[in-house]
């Protein structure tokens, strides 16, 4: 039996859901694997940026080498868009509760609409717009957007009005059951995009009056990849995976990667932040290629401009620079520096993959040897020594098979 | 007003014993004392984990080695077979393994409302002479009798009528093929021969397959991904796994070998610089390329379409998360939906998780419901009833009970045993909880009649009835109305007996502030408390224990030959039950 767990995980949960399994589902052995390591794997690489936008929070974690490096998490996440969403449908069936304070109204429009037919909207008709930076991401060496694709874009966007069109708006009809009386809402298809403006962007709210755990997507993917080593950073953003049941939302992924790239573009790659620093980098006699801050508003469409990676450079290291020839005989290069998402196909399907390919987990919990020690019996520190060949690592999957020796063992991550 | 039909629960005591949650940190498990305590307690039908220990007498079974009752969570289940609820036929447990938990014949639900889809073909219905026998041709299509909707709207025909499932997993909606497995190996292969230096020898020799070129940037479904990805890791395992290089000898290092797998597939053994040095060394694994292997990047606007398409649409094309959770992959709108494949269901038979003895075993047959075994806990322990005593006026049927005033119940205990047994029951005064109404059993102690046959009752119902309707006449006769004695038994029958319960329902409303106790008190001040009735606290359940006493033969089953009837034997059952009598009004 292999579980796939977050990795942040309490153990007094961890030990409950052990004993279930292993007294009311007699499994001879319960493997444990991390799901964003899975995420990465599942997308066919061994190192990534893993966005999860979950139910309650939105989780960023690196992954570098199928070992997770360090994680962020935000409650910006579906179920703000959801409150999001009730909030505009209930103004459009109530206009009265946009006079109203806002825990008042909040209040009166749960008595609206029913939770799940809210949910269902969401599901069903929300959308991401594209931000209102439209530069082009980067063009890739693979050729993938191509001119004509570009063109397309456009062409789409202008019949989404997206484009400043000053013909009347396109409307959807929505059928709601659970108000009284049953009715069907015309709705602007663009406002079905404004909350997820206000929930995962945090639209019109400046930086500086965020807390930590409110980050807004775009930011908090771009602070969890500074706080990274520079190494670990440019392999990463080159494999930002989103995952997770927000990440459906039509739209999320381009979106991100857009703010992402104008974040980069304004600030690079430094770690302070302030007004002086905006002067110092707005000042047109010393930089003339940036941009205007970031909150002040719409920023200037700038056809065709590239994206520059902003990456300090490396401390050269001889010995490193050797190494990394070598390996480069073996290997094709390593995509990194640029800003590139990749399609996962979620933390089940790896789970499900690297069953396939029998490789062993880190830990692997004996059904025995649980029922007797608990968790006690565990080897400390998430290390073990297998057949006296490697020691294992915090990482996702077991480093050393060595013929079954089960004599130690861990509980690796969630240790 | 919401009907409320009165309802018994019996708690299985298998709750009691399970093993006490490890204390994660400290070295002792749980102490002893607090769960002793807990267990004199009177049960508390309203804990949150009562939920999960009470059930209707005919949800449990009975272990006749244990002598006790046995629960969902004290049984195990061990699957018997697996079976198509459409065709019921049955699917070896190896296929499941391989093919998964689906019909992989022709049983499809629609899509749209789950209804069973049937085959039909498209051409017209022949007519004419002997029209009954002419067999349709092609091209068919699954049609929903419900709701009407056709497999041609997603673009989706058959050539056959039969082997849908087979047909299906080759077409993609819209009427394109999906390029199988087999197909990406091939142009796998072709790839690794251009690419490969020295003359191409082709070792089957066989050509006759076209091999379809396919597009390093193809964009994947989540099938194709998935089988490129796993093609992908096999071919970096198997690259490096040859025998060479493992320090260790002996066992199987081929590819799948743990030993093998893991030197490759991972990784770590120090920090990060010493890291890099390894890999490069030995050569591990490297991450997916392009598409051939499983990479999927997201191209730039790659969403717009969809976004375009909800706009122009709108909601009517879109699938509701219903439909949705009954595929297999993302489908955003009614046209990604394609036909569910009836999930395969199981027998089990279920057997005693502390002695391991089967409880209940189905006849393996698909087409028949009997079992072979069934011991289930109606049969052995006495079922409880519950009626009002004062006889309802049918305008009055679920009248909710009146805080304060009296109200009596009738509780008839039925022995489904040979042979007769001693009941006593117990409840504490008050129920719990923040209402606590008043209860009085009249009679705690009875013994009820063996289940003997039924023509003994009719031999004896002459005298019993009289003696019964005397009774009645009596206690009509005292005080004009229904009267119930303490320490007696109500009425008694051939295998059962009735017993009052006299309920003093307590009042909904908030107790004056000077009848509170020092606690309820305390906690209305810090607002722990607010007044209002939560969900279902106007339901009077009353916690009793009954403790159930009868003589049995022992001998009964392991060949009494010599032994004579010498082998009685107490036995006694003890447990909880869960009365709901009604709701306060
Ligand atoms: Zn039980
Ligand atoms: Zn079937
Ligand atoms: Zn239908
Ligand atoms: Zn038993």
């Amino acid at each position: 039996m292999t579980l796939i767990l977050p990795s942040a995980l309490p153990l007094p949960l961890l030990s409950t859901i052990l004993d279930t399994l292993f007294t009311n589902f007699q499994a001879p052995t319960i493997s444990l694997l991390s799901s964003p390591a899975l995420s990465t794997a599942a997308a066919g690489l061994r190192s990534g940026l893993v966005v999860d936008v979950g139910w309650r929070e939105t989780v960023v974690t690196s992954v570098y080498e199928y070992r997770e490096v360090q994680t962020l998490r935000s409650t910006r996440a579906t179920k703000l868009l959801g409150e999001e969403i009730l909030m505009m449908l209930s103004r459009l069936i109530n206009p009265e509760l946009s006079q109203m304070k806002n825990p008042d109204a909040r209040a009166a429009a749960r008595e609206l609409l029913s939770f799940e037919e809210c949910e269902e909207v969401v599901t069903r008709m929300a959308w991401c717009g594209p931000g209102q930076n439209k530069s082009p991401p980067e063009e890739h060496t693979d050729g993938l957007a191509s001119v004509k694709e570009e063109d397309e874009f456009r062409s789409s966007m202008r019949s989404l009005k997206i484009w400043g069109g000053t013909e009347t708006e396109p409307q959807v009809s929505i059928p709601l059951k659970s108000c009284s009386p049953p009715r069907t809402l015309e709705v602007a298809f663009s406002n079905l995009s404004d909350p997820c403006e206000d929930a995962l962007f945090a639209k019109g709210v400046p930086e500086s009056e965020l807390d930590d755990e409110e980050m807004p997507l775009h930011l908090l993917i771009y602070r969890s990849l500074l706080k990274l080593p520079t190494d670990v950073r440019s392999i990463c953003m080159a494999r930002i995976i989103l995952v997770g049941g927000g990440s459906k939302l039509p739209g999320l992924k381009s979106r991100v990667l857009n703010e992402l790239s104008t974040l980069v573009q304004q600030r690079g790659w430094n770690n302070v932040q302030g007004k002086a620093v905006e002067a110092y980098r707005n000042n047109p006699k010393l930089n003339k290629a940036r941009s205007r801050n970031f909150d002040d508003g719409p920023i200037p469409v700038t056809a065709g401009q590239e994206v520059p990676a902003y990456l300090q450079p490396h401390d050269e290291d001889p010995i490193e620079e050797a190494l990394r020839r070598e390996s480069r005989k073996r290997n094709p290069p390593m995509e990194e520096g640029s800003l590139r998402a990749i399609d996962s196909l979620g933390a089940w399907s790896g789970g499900s993959l690297l069953s396939h390919l029998k490789v062993p987990a880190v830990s692997v919990i004996d059904k025995d040897q649980w029922l007797q020690h608990g968790s006690l019996g565990a080897s400390r520190g998430g290390e073990i020594s297998v057949s006296s060949r490697q020691s294992m690592g915090p990482g996702a999957f077991k480093t050393a098979g060595g013929g079954g020796d089960r004599s130690s063992w861990t509980l690796g991550l969630w240790a | 007003m919401s009907t409320f039909t009165p309802y018994t629960y019996f708690q299985c005591p298998c709750t009691d014993s399970s093993p006490p949650v490890r204390n994660i940190g400290s070295d002792s498990p749980t102490s002893i004392h607090s769960s002793s305590s807990e267990d004199e307690k009177a049960f508390d039908p309203r804990a949150p984990r009562a939920n999960y220990s009470l059930y209707p007498l005919e949800h449990l079974l009975y272990c006749e080695d244990c002598h006790q009752i046995r629960c969902p969570r004290c049984v195990l289940d061990e699957i018997v077979t697996y079976y198509c609820p459409n065709c019921l036929f049955e699917v070896p447990s190896s296929t499941v393994k391989s093919e998964g938990t689906r019909c992989t014949r022709s049983c499809f639900q629609c899509p749209i409302c789950i209804a069973p889809l049937s085959v039909s073909s498209l051409e017209a219905p022949p007519e004419g002479l002997g029209a009954e026998h002419a067999s349709q041709g092609g091209p068919y299509v699954l049609n929903c009798p419900h709701c009407s909707w056709s497999s041609k709207e997603i673009g989706i025909q058959f050539d056959k009528p039969n082997g849908i499932f087979t047909q299906l997993s080759k077409i993609k909606n819209g009427g394109d093929p999906v390029i199988t497995a087999r197909e990406r190996r091939k142009d796998r292969e072709e790839r690794s021969r251009d690419s490969a230096p020295g003359p191409v020898t082709d070792e089957d020799g066989v050509q006759d397959e076209t091999v379809v070129k396919l597009d390093p940037n193809e964009v994947l479904d989540a099938e194709s991904q998935f089988s490129n990805l796993k093609a992908f890791y096999q071919a970096q395992l198997a690259e490096a796994s040859p025998a060479n290089a493992l320090g260790f000898s002996g066992g199987d290092y081929g590819y799948g070998s743990p030993g093998a797998l893991s030197r490759i597939m991972g990784l770590y053994t120090g920090g990060t610089y010493a890291d890099k040095k390894s890999k490069a060394k030995k050569g591990t694994m490297r991450e997916a390329q392009n598409a051939f292997e499983g990479l999927k990047i997201v191209a730039p606007n790659s969403e717009d379409a969809l976004i375009a398409k909800l706009q122009n649409e709108g909601w009517d094309a879109t699938s509701s998360s219903l439909q949705r959770d009954e595929q297999s992959t993302h489908t955003p709108f009614i046209s990604d939906l394609r036909p569910i494949a009836y999930l395969l269901r199981t027998k089990r038979s279920k057997r005693c998780k502390t002695c391991r003895h089967i409880l209940s075993k189905p006849e393996a047959k698909i087409q028949t419901t009997r079992f072979r075994i069934r011991l289930v806990a109606l049969n052995y322990i006495p079922s409880i009833s519950i009626k009002p005593l004062q006889p309802l006026l049918s305008t009055q049927l679920q009248a909710p009970l009146v805080p304060m005033k009296p109200t009596q119940f009738l509780l008839t205990f039925k022995n489904p045993l040979f042979e007769s047994v001693k009941v006593n029951i117990a409840t504490p005064a008050q129920t719990p909880g923040r209402f606590a109404s008043k209860i009085t059993i009249l009679c705690p102690q009875f013994e009820v009649g063996a289940n003997t046959d039924a023509w003994e009752e009719a031999l004896r119902d002459g005298s019993k009835g009289v003696e019964r309707e005397k009774r009645r006449t009596k206690a009509e006769a005292s005080e004009g109305q229904l009267q119930a004695e303490a320490g007696k038994v109500w009425e008694r029958g051939r295998n059962w007996v009735s017993v009052v319960v006299e309920v003093i329902p307590a009042s909904l409303k908030p107790s004056p502030d000077f009848l509170k106790t020092e606690a309820q008190r305390k906690l209305a001040e810090e607002g722990g408390e607010d007044d209002r009735v939560r969900e279902d606290e106007d339901v009077v359940e009353i916690p009793v224990f009954v403790r159930v006493e009868w003589e049995a033969d022992t001998g009964g089953e392991d060949g009494g030959l010599g032994k004579e009837k010498e082998g009685r034997e107490k036995r006694e059952l003890a447990y909880w039950c869960v009365l709901g009598v009604g709701r306060i009004g």
